[in-house]
C-alpha cells in the first residue's frame, strides 16, 4: 500500500506537466482544429532557454534567479508559438487550405525546430544546473521530493490562472467562442487572427514552463527531449477530450500515474507503449475523450 | 445606404448569384424573397463578408466594401444574424451578448439596457448556458446579440426558421420594434407572407437572379407571388 | 496481342537484361547502384502513401510501421529458416496486409486528424514491439540478412505497383477511392460502403509498404527499430507531397527525388569537416525546408495540377 501512495506522488509530478503541454494541444485543437505537432519542440525550446539562462546567471539557486529562468523559457516559448502561428499556419488558415496541409507544416516546423537544436546543442543529453537544491521529506515510510512538491503547485497555480484567463477575461470568452462557432465570432466582429495569436501565446507560455520543470525534474536535457513528451501529452489530451481545457488537465495526471505504475508494477520498457495503446484504446472506443462531450467527426 | 451592384458569386464552378442588384435605403425593412436554394443567404453572406464576391461591387454608406474584411464591416455598422440562431450554446447569455459587444469599447452597459428592455427575458436568463434556453429564447438572444455591435444595417436570415405561428409573429413584431429604433433591415425569409407586412420594399430572387423588384405592397398584390409563395 | 501488352513483358525482360551488366561492381559504380536501388524502393513507399493519402484522402502519419512489418517479417524468415526470397515476400506483403487491415478498421469510426494520430500510435506500437522483441534482434537490431535484393527484384516490384495502382486508378473501386476523398458524406449518400473501401485502400497501401520494407532489408542486410521512427513515416510524406499527392507517377517521382537530392546534398557536406559531423541534422533541415516550401507555396506539387490536396 506504501509502495503504491509513493508511485501515486512520483506520478503526480509528470502528470502536472503532462497537463501544462496537454493544454496548449488542446486549446489550439480548439479554435483551429490543428493537432500542433510543433507544440511538443516549444516544450524543448523552453528547456533550452532555461539551460542557457541559468548558464549565464552568477548565483544560480537565488530565488530571483529560479524566478528569471522560468520567466525567459516562458518569454522566449511564447514569442516561438507565435511566431509558429504567424509564419507557419496563418496563411494556410486563411485560405481555409485543407487540414492535411496544416498538419504537414506542423510536422515540418516540428522538424525544423528540432534540427536546428541539434545543429546547435548536438545530440548528447546535456545535465541542467540543480537551480533548486534538492531537499526530501518524509511523511511515514513515503519519500517526496521539494521539487515534486514545487511542480505539482506551480502546475495547479497555472491552472487556476489559465481558468481565470479563459473564463472570465474579454480575450478569453472570444477564445471559447471561436472555439464553438468561428465563422459566428467572426460575423460578431471578434478578431479571430488575434484569438488564433493568443491562444498559441498562452498554451507556449505553458510549455516553456513545463520544459523547465522536466529540465529541473529530469534533469537532463536534449534536442529530441520534446517529441516524446509532446505525443504523450498530446495522447493526455486526446483521452481528457481534445478541445476540452479541464479533459487536458484530467488526462494528463490519468496518463502520468498509469505510466508510472505501469513502470513500477509491470516493466519500465512498457512505459512508452502504455500512451500508445491508451490513445488507440481511447479513439475506438471513447474518441471523444473522458470528458468531451462534443460529437466527434464520426462517420 | 447599401448598394448591391451586379454581383456574381461562384461556388467552385457552379455559380451561385448572377448579376444582383438592389439597394436598401436607410431607415426601411427591405425583404430578399425566394425558395429554398435561389441565392438568398449566399446574398446576406457576400455583403457580411462571409464570401468574396467574383464580380461586382457592394457599397455601404456611399464606400465600396467589397473587399473590407468582415471585422472591418462589422465595425461600420453591419452586422448579420445568421440562419439557426448559431449561439454559443456553452458560454452563458451574458457572454453571448458581451461577445456581440467584442468590438465596442463604449457603451456596453447602456446596450445591455436596451436589449434588456427589449428582450426582458433574457436578463432572467443572464447566466444560464445559452444552449439551456428554448428556440424562440436563443431567437432572441441571436437578435439581440447582433444589436450589441451597435448595427446601423441589420441582416436577419430565416428569423421564423423553426419557430412556432405564435413566436413568429412575436419576433416580427420585435424586428419592426427594433427598425423604429432606427436600424435598417435587410430581412431573408422563406415567410414572404410574413415578411410583405412589415417590410416597405422587398426583391425576389430565383436560381440567383433578382426576377422582381419593387414596393412591398405591390409585390404582395402580384398574381405570381401570390400563387408561388403567398399560398393562394 | 497489341504491341502495348508487348511492351508490357519487354519492360521485365529489359530489367532483367541490365540487371547483370549493373550488379557487377566492376562495370558500373556500387555506390550508384546503392542510391538507385534505394531509389526504387523510396518510390514504392512513396507510392504507397499516395494511395492512401492522395488518391483516398485518409492520412496516415505511421507508413512506416508497416514498412517496419514487412521488412522484420520477411528478414525473420529468411534469416532463421531460410525461406527463398518470394516466399518471404509475399508472407511479408500478407502481414502487412494484415496489419493494413486492423488499422483500416479504426476508419470505420475516424477521419481526418484523428485518423493520422491513430496511425502514428499504431507506427510507434510497432517500433516499441519490436525493440522489446528479443526474437527480432530488439534494441540490437536484425544483422546479417542476406542479400537477395537486387536491382531487377526492386525496380520490377516498381513497375508492378505503379501498374496496379494505375490500373487501379482507372477502375470502378479507384473512382470510388477518389469519390471519397472529393466528398466523403457524398460518397456515402450515393450508397457506397465507405468503410470497405477505406479499408480495402489502407490494405493495398500497407502491402505495397511492406514490399517496399522487406526489399530494402535485404538489400541493406541489416535492420534497426531506429530505421522505422515517425521521420521515416516523416520522410515518405514528404516523398508523396513533393511528388505531388494523387498523381501516382509524381509520388514515385518523389520518391527517387527525395533519395537523390540529400545524397547530392551529403556529397557536398563531407567536403568540410565541420558540416560532415551534421550532416544528419542538416539533411533533415533540408527536408523539413523543403516541406514547408512545397505545402505552402506549392501545394500540388512537382507533377500535380490540381489546385490543393
Amino acid at each position: 500500500m506504501n509502495l503504491f501512495l509513493q508511485q501515486l506522488i512520483n506520478g503526480l509530478a509528470w502528470g502536472g506537466i503532462y497537463a501544462l503541454i496537454a493544454i496548449g494541444y488542446t486549446m489550439v485543437y480548439g479554435v483551429m482544429q490543428l493537432i500542433n505537432f510543433a507544440h511538443g519542440d516549444v516544450f524543448m525550446v523552453g528547456a533550452f532557454v532555461g539551460l542557457v539562462i541559468a548558464q549565464l546567471l552568477p548565483d544560480k539557486t537565488s530565488p530571483l534567479s529560479v524566478f528569471l529562468v522560468f520567466l525567459s523559457a516562458m518569454f522566449f516559448s511564447t514569442l516561438l508559438g507565435i511566431l509558429i502561428e504567424r509564419l507557419g499556419y496563418r496563411s494556410l488558415w486563411r485560405k481555409n487550405a485543407p487540414r492535411l496541409s496544416l498538419l504537414i507544416v506542423a510536422v515540418a516546423i516540428s522538424l525544423l525546430l528540432e534540427n536546428s537544436g541539434l545543429l546547435l546543442f548536438g545530440a548528447a543529453p546535456r545535465s541542467f544546473p540543480e537551480i533548486i537544491p534538492s531537499k526530501s521529506y518524509f511523511v511515514g515510510s513515503i519519500i517526496f521530493t521539494n521539487l515534486q512538491l514545487i511542480i505539482i503547485l506551480s502546475c495547479l497555480l497555472l491552472m487556476g490562472i489559465l481558468h481565470l484567463i479563459v473564463m472570465h477575461t474579454k480575450m478569453g470568452r472570444a477564445m471559447r467562442a471561436v472555439a464553438e462557432d468561428s465563422e459566428m465570432s467572426a460575423l460578431l466582429g471578434v478578431p479571430r487572427e488575434r484569438v488564433l495569436s493568443f491562444t498559441f501565446a498562452l498554451g507556449s507560455a505553458l510549455a516553456g514552463i513545463a520544459g523547465v520543470m522536466v529540465a529541473l525534474y529530469a534533469p537532463q536535457i536534449n534536442p529530441l527531449m520534446g517529441l516524446l513528451p509532446g505525443l504523450k501529452a498530446f495522447i493526455a489530451a486526446v483521452l481528457g477530450g481534445i478541445g476540452s481545457i479541464p479533459g487536458a488537465m484530467v488526462g494528463g495526471f490519468v496518463l502520468g500515474e498509469a505510466e508510472t505504475l505501469v513502470s513500477a508494477y509491470l516493466s519500465s520498457s512498457y512505459r512508452d507503449l502504455l500512451a500508445f495503446l491508451v490513445l488507440i484504446l481511447v479513439l475506438l472506443l471513447r474518441p471523444q475523450g473522458l470528458l468531451g462531450k462534443g460529437v466527434v467527426e464520426k462517420l | 445606404m447599401l448598394r448591391v451592384e451586379e454581383i456574381e458569386v461562384f461556388y467552385d464552378s457552379i455559380q451561385a448569384l448572377r448579376n444582383v442588384s438592389f439597394e436598401v435605403k436607410e431607415g426601411e425593412i427591405f425583404a430578399l424573397l425566394g425558395a429554398n436554394g435561389a441565392g438568398k443567404t449566399t446574398t446576406l453572406k457576400t455583403i457580411s463578408g462571409l464570401i468574396i464576391p467574383r464580380r461586382g461591387r457592394i457599397y455601404f454608406q456611399e464606400e465600396d466594401i467589397t473587399f473590407l474584411p468582415i471585422q472591418e464591416r462589422v465595425k461600420r455598422g453591419i452586422s448579420q444574424v445568421p440562419e439557426g440562431r448559431r449561439v454559443f450554446s456553452k458560454l452563458t447569455v451574458e457572454e453571448n451578448l458581451l461577445l456581440g459587444g467584442y468590438i465596442r469599447e463604449r457603451g456596453i452597459k447602456k446596450n445591455l439596457e436596451a436589449v434588456f428592455s427589449l428582450f426582458p427575458i433574457l436578463k432572467e436568463r443572464l447566466h444560464q448556458p445559452a444552449g439551456t434556453l428554448s428556440g424562440g429564447e436563443q431567437q432572441m438572444l441571436s437578435i439581440a446579440r447582433a444589436l450589441m455591435t451597435e448595427p446601423r444595417l441589420l441582416l436577419l436570415d430565416e428569423p421564423s426558421l423553426g419557430l412556432a405561428p405564435l413566436l413568429v409573429r412575436d419576433i416580427f413584431h420585435y424586428i419592426k420594434e427594433i427598425n423604429e429604433e432606427g436600424v435598417t433591415i435587410l430581412l431573408v425569409e422563406q415567410n414572404a407572407h410574413m415578411a410583405l407586412q412589415i417590410a416597405n420594399r422587398a426583391a425576389l430572387l430565383q436560381r440567383g437572379e433578382v426576377v422582381l423588384q419593387g414596393k412591398a405592397e405591390d409585390l404582395r398584390d402580384m398574381e405570381s407571388i401570390k400563387s408561388a409563395y403567398l399560398g393562394g | 496481342m497489341n504491341w502495348k501488352k508487348l511492351l508490357l513483358l519487354a519492360i521485365p525482360l529489359f530489367l532483367w537484361l541490365i540487371n547483370y551488366p549493373i550488379s557487377n561492381p566492376r562495370l558500373f559504380n556500387p555506390y550508384a547502384l546503392q542510391i538507385i536501388i534505394l531509389m526504387g524502393v523510396n518510390a514504392i513507399l512513396a507510392l504507397s502513401w499516395d494511395l492512401v493519402a492522395g488518391v483516398t484522402g485518409q492520412f496516415s502519419i505511421g507508413h512506416a510501421g508497416f514498412m517496419a512489418i514487412g521488412a522484420y517479417s520477411s528478414a525473420f524468415l529468411t534469416l532463421n529458416y531460410h525461406f527463398p526470397f518470394l516466399p518471404a515476400i509475399l508472407f511479408a506483403t500478407l502481414l502487412s496486409a494484415a496489419a493494413g487491415f486492423v488499422v483500416g478498421i479504426p476508419t470505420l469510426r475516424l477521419r481526418g486528424d484523428y485518423l493520422a494520430i491513430a496511425t502514428l500510435g499504431f507506427g510507434e506500437i510497432v517500433r516499441v514491439a519490436i525493440l522489446n522483441a528479443k526474437s527480432l534482434g530488439a534494441a540490437t537490431g536484425l544483422k546479417g540478412i542476406p542479400i537477395l535484393s537486387s536491382f531487377f527484384s526492386v525496380y520490377l516490384a516498381l513497375a508492378i505497383a505503379l501498374w496496379l495502382c494505375l490500373a487501379l486508378l482507372k477502375s470502378q473501386p479507384g473512382r470510388i477511392l477518389l469519390a471519397i476523398r472529393e466528398d466523403e458524406l457524398a460518397a456515402q449518400m450515393m450508397g457506397i460502403d465507405v468503410v470497405k473501401y477505406k479499408v480495402f485502400a489502407f490494405s493495398l497501401s500497407a502491402c505495397l509498404a511492406g514490399i517496399g520494407g522487406a526489399l530494402y532489408a535485404h538489400w541493406t542486410s541489416f535492420i534497426h527499430p531506429d530505421s522505422f521512427t515517425f521521420m521515416k513515416s516523416i520522410e515518405i510524406i514528404l516523398m508523396g507531397v513533393v511528388g505531388g499527392m494523387g498523381t501516382i507517377y509524381g509520388a514515385a517521382a518523389g520518391g527517387m527525388i527525395i533519395t537523390l537530392l540529400p545524397e547530392g546534398l551529403r556529397l557536398l557536406l563531407e567536403q568540410n569537416p565541420v558540416l560532415s559531423q551534421n550532416k544528419e541534422f542538416i539533411r533533415m533541415l533540408f527536408f523539413a525546408s523543403l516541406l514547408l516550401i512545397f505545402i505552402l507555396l506549392r501545394p500540388q506539387g512537382i507533377f500535380g495540377k490540381k489546385e490543393g490536396v
